[in-house]
């Protein structure tokens, strides 16, 4: 969704400052603790010093939407919780992101058939960014799913035209170290050696 | 010097500074008008621990009224166990403490197995009470941690998760989960210890010992910690019974019971362990230090009783019991219920058969649900403040309030 | 103290009118009487001989009609409220029963002898829908208020949306 997509040209500046913003907000991504269920302990698990989420630039935990930027939804949601959830998603700033982190989140879990209250999948109600199966989750299935966000944000048009979700940016020279989280959605500048070794072998 | 004071407020009444020995003029409430407030608390709070709301009335800091609102996890636990037989209920039971899946674990088999008549093996009990106690440890570093989480702590929170990372991973390697166990089956348990598992659990638990101890330096004896636990939420043992407490929630209160000594279920008889109550020892018996207090002491007691079960362990056995065939398990009719100790007091299974493989009426006994019910008349004349103190020392888990 | 003796007990201090034994195959349990329940439960609590001071647990079951194979009705439908009570100074577990019928299911609250009772018996009427006559406060307290039905009865109808949210199952994904 670009800003400016009808009164500005479409130049290799703007790409360069999306590539900016997108990078600003996918390395500092502040979750809400939003703990329902037994997934909420894994995610104090994922937060605490064992797997440190905050090697991500996700570990920042706020107790409030208000300051949050995404949402992981921890635990069975039924329907009394529902609109609770509703709420403090509507309560967070733009731009905002959703982890349906759980089967329960995903598709009610195991609830599905006799959770007369239990609502079978939050993406029902609010717009889910990334769904992290498992029933609860691994640590390290929270980290990939954060990762997998922040490529994702990565992708976004901020202020360059074109299709969301089709990174494109070519002529944009990246060095490698900049952008770590970034590898497998930007196009690197392929390694020099081994393409050369390869085509001499042939 | 009174008599000063009190000529020198008759002759200026419109003072409103008083100092202690003044005598009150009659219309000094009209001028500090105070209003009932309600604030909420939950369900999306930092320190309710889940999805717990309560609904506070306070009069400037004093909380006058309080009315907790749960059933934002409820997840039909009891429909669930009807619509299902009673082998495929095993994995939900893991779901509703899930801090303590083993002991939950536990406590539905041991229900299930005492109303179809089952005769659990001896290696197969040995192995089960290593894995619940080892999970009583890791509940209890999760509330202590938590605990100090709500004051303020910060740092104990993550020494308390090393440890408890530990235990995970020693659970894992036997059932292959870190948190939702399903290892303790109807008639037995799920697999024997691995290989050099018996020499890794030894190995932790000489650490832990010294590391209990660091921990305690770290929060045990902290002067603020104790400064907002002591003295606060005392809760004496005659109420506590009365509302149904049980658990390090009645032994906070000076009360030894524990059904591990009570009504002795697996093995426990065959163990030397104590059972430690709240003393008293930094302010009344029965406040949030004790509770806490409490905790931190039966860890040890969990050490204990792990060292001489793995002592006592035979080599080898059997791990499942003979007459329980999995897939056509059917229950024999009739009614029980058992109650076992859990790491948040007692847990009970009441299980109605119709003879069929599902249970007619199943029917969970959840200790948090209890120790929450005190909180309606606890919290009135207390600071709001401490509410969040006395909220995290009953130690409750909302998945088993609501089921 | 098994169910026996303390029916035993009871007739001894005067209360065994209308209390019986439930023998079932596993757990046996006294039977009361509708209109004793609150004077047994009290007597259970007060006097030394029991001394049941804690209250474990309440529940209730919605039992549907049962007949056996030759069409005998071995189970009359109706309700069933069971209260587990605990003396922490003697160690005994004893189980008191009542029968309620089918489109009666009401009595006695008991949330003025254990406080504890309050919550045990707001969820007995929120899930099965017996009335406890004289709880202060009996509304509901797992389900959202407005919800409509006991979901433990056995004829309970699982609810297609509650408050504008949809409770259904997705329709699975097509396959290719």
């Amino acid at each position: 969704m670009g800003l400016f997509e009808r009164s500005l040209p479409d130049v290799q500046l703007f790409k360069i400052a999306d590539l900016a913003v997108n990078w600003g907000r996918a390395s500092s991504l502040w979750p809400m603790t939003f703990g329902i269920a037994c997934c909420a302990i894994e995610m104090m698990a994922v937060g605490a010093a064992t797997f440190d989420m905050d090697r991500f630039g996700a570990g920042a935990f706020r107790a409030t939407p208000r300051q949050a930027d995404l949402m992981i939804v921890a635990g069975t949601v039924n329907a009394k919780m529902a609109l609770i959830v509703k709420r403090l998603w509507d309560q967070m700033p733009e731009p905002k992101y959703v982890m349906a982190m759980g089967a329960c989140t995903v598709g009610g879990g195991p609830y599905w058939k006799h959770g007369y209250n239990v609502v079978k999948g939050i993406d029902k109600f609010v717009p889910v960014d990334v769904h992290v199966p498992g029933c609860p989750p691994r640590p390290e299935a929270i980290i990939e799913g954060v990762r997998f966000l922040q490529r994702k944000i990565m992708a976004k048009r901020v202020l360059a035209k074109g299709a969301e979700g089709t990174p494109d940016f070519t002529g944009i020279s990246v060095s490698p170290g900049t952008v770590g989280i970034l590898e497998p959605t930007v196009r690197m500048p392929a390694p020099p050696a081994a393409p050369a070794a390869e085509g001499a072998r042939a | 010097m009174a008599d000063a004071m009190t000529s020198n407020a008759a002759s200026a009444p419109a003072k409103t500074l008083l100092l202690p020995g003044d005598p009150r003029p009659p219309d000094l409430h009209v001028d500090v008008r105070t209003q009932e407030l309600q604030i909420n608390m939950g369900p999306q709070h930092p320190s309710t621990h889940g999805v717990l709301r309560v609904a506070i009335w306070v009069d400037g800091e004093i909380v006058t009224r309080a009315e907790p609102d749960i059933g934002y996890l409820h997840r039909c636990a009891e429909k669930i166990g009807e619509s299902v037989s009673c082998i495929q209920y095993v994995p939900y039971t893991d779901r509703y403490d899930y801090l303590a899946a083993m002991n939950n674990n536990l406590g539905y088999c041991l229900a299930v197995e005492k109303v179809a008549e089952v005769e659990v093996p001896e290696k197969a009990q040995y192995v089960r009470t290593v894995a619940v106690e080892l999970n009583r440890i890791a509940s209890h570093l999760m509330a202590v941690g938590t605990y100090g989480l709500d004051l303020g702590a910060f740092t104990p929170f993550f020494y308390a998760f090393r440890e408890r990372e530990e235990i995970l991973r020693l659970l894992e390697w036997i059932c292959g989960a870190r948190l939702t166990y399903n290892f303790i089956r109807i008639g037995g348990v799920m697999r024997d210890m691995p290989a050099g598992w018996a020499a890794d659990v030894r190995k932790f638990l000489d650490v832990f010992e010294e590391r209990l101890d660091e921990f305690n330096d770290l929060l045990t004896h902290n002067h603020i910690f104790v400064g907002r636990t002591a003295n606060v939420g005392v809760i004496p043992p005659d109420m506590a019974i009365r509302y149904g407490l049980t658990g390090p929630n009645l032994r906070g209160s000076g009360l030894r019971y524990d059904l591990r000594r009570e009504q002795p279920y697996l093995l426990y008889d065959r163990f030397q362990f104590d059972v430690p109550v709240g003393t008293g020892l930094k302010g009344q018996v029965g406040d949030c230090w004790d509770r806490y207090w409490v905790r931190v002491l039966e860890m040890r007691e969990c050490v204990r009783i792990i060292r001489q079960a793995l002592d006592q362990m035979p080599a080898t056995g059997e791990i499942m019991a003979k007459n329980v065939r999995h897939l056509a398990f059917k229950s024999k009719p009739g009614e029980g219920y058992f109650g076992i100790e859990n790491p948040r007091g007692e847990l009970g299974y009441y299980l109605i058969s119709d003879g069929g493989a599902n249970s007619y009426r199943s029917r969970i006994r959840a200790p948090s649900f209890c120790s929450l019910s005190i909180l309606e008349s606890m919290l009135p004349g207390t600071m709001l403040a401490d509410a969040v103190a006395i909220i995290g020392s009953i130690d409750i888990v909302l998945g088993e309030v609501d089921r | 103290m098994t169910a026996a003796e303390a029916l035993e007990q009871l007739r001894k201090d005067g209360q065994g009118d209308g209390v019986e034994l439930f023998a079932g195959p596993k757990d046996a349990a006294l039977l009361v009487r509708r209109e004793r329940v609150k004077a047994v439960l009290r007597h259970l609590r007060d006097a030394r001989a029991f001394g049941c001071d804690l209250l474990v647990m309440v529940t209730g079951t919605h039992l549907t009609e049962k007949k056996d194979a030759k069409g005998v009705l071995v189970r009359a439908a109706g309700f069933e409220v069971i209260w587990h009570l605990r003396s922490v100074t003697q160690h005994h577990l004893l189980a008191v029963k009542c029968r309620l019928p089918i489109d009666d299911p009401r009595v006695d609250s008991v949330a003025d002898l254990w406080p504890a009772a309050d919550w045990h018996e707001r969820e007995t009427w929120d899930l099965v829908g017996i009335t406890f006559t004289g709880h202060p406060n009996l509304r509901r307290i797992l389900l959202p208020e407005g919800w409509e039905g006991h979901p433990l009865r056995k004829d309970y109808v699982y609810p297609k949306e509650f408050g504008g949210i949809n409770l259904e199952v997705d329709a699975p994904w097509p396959t290719p």
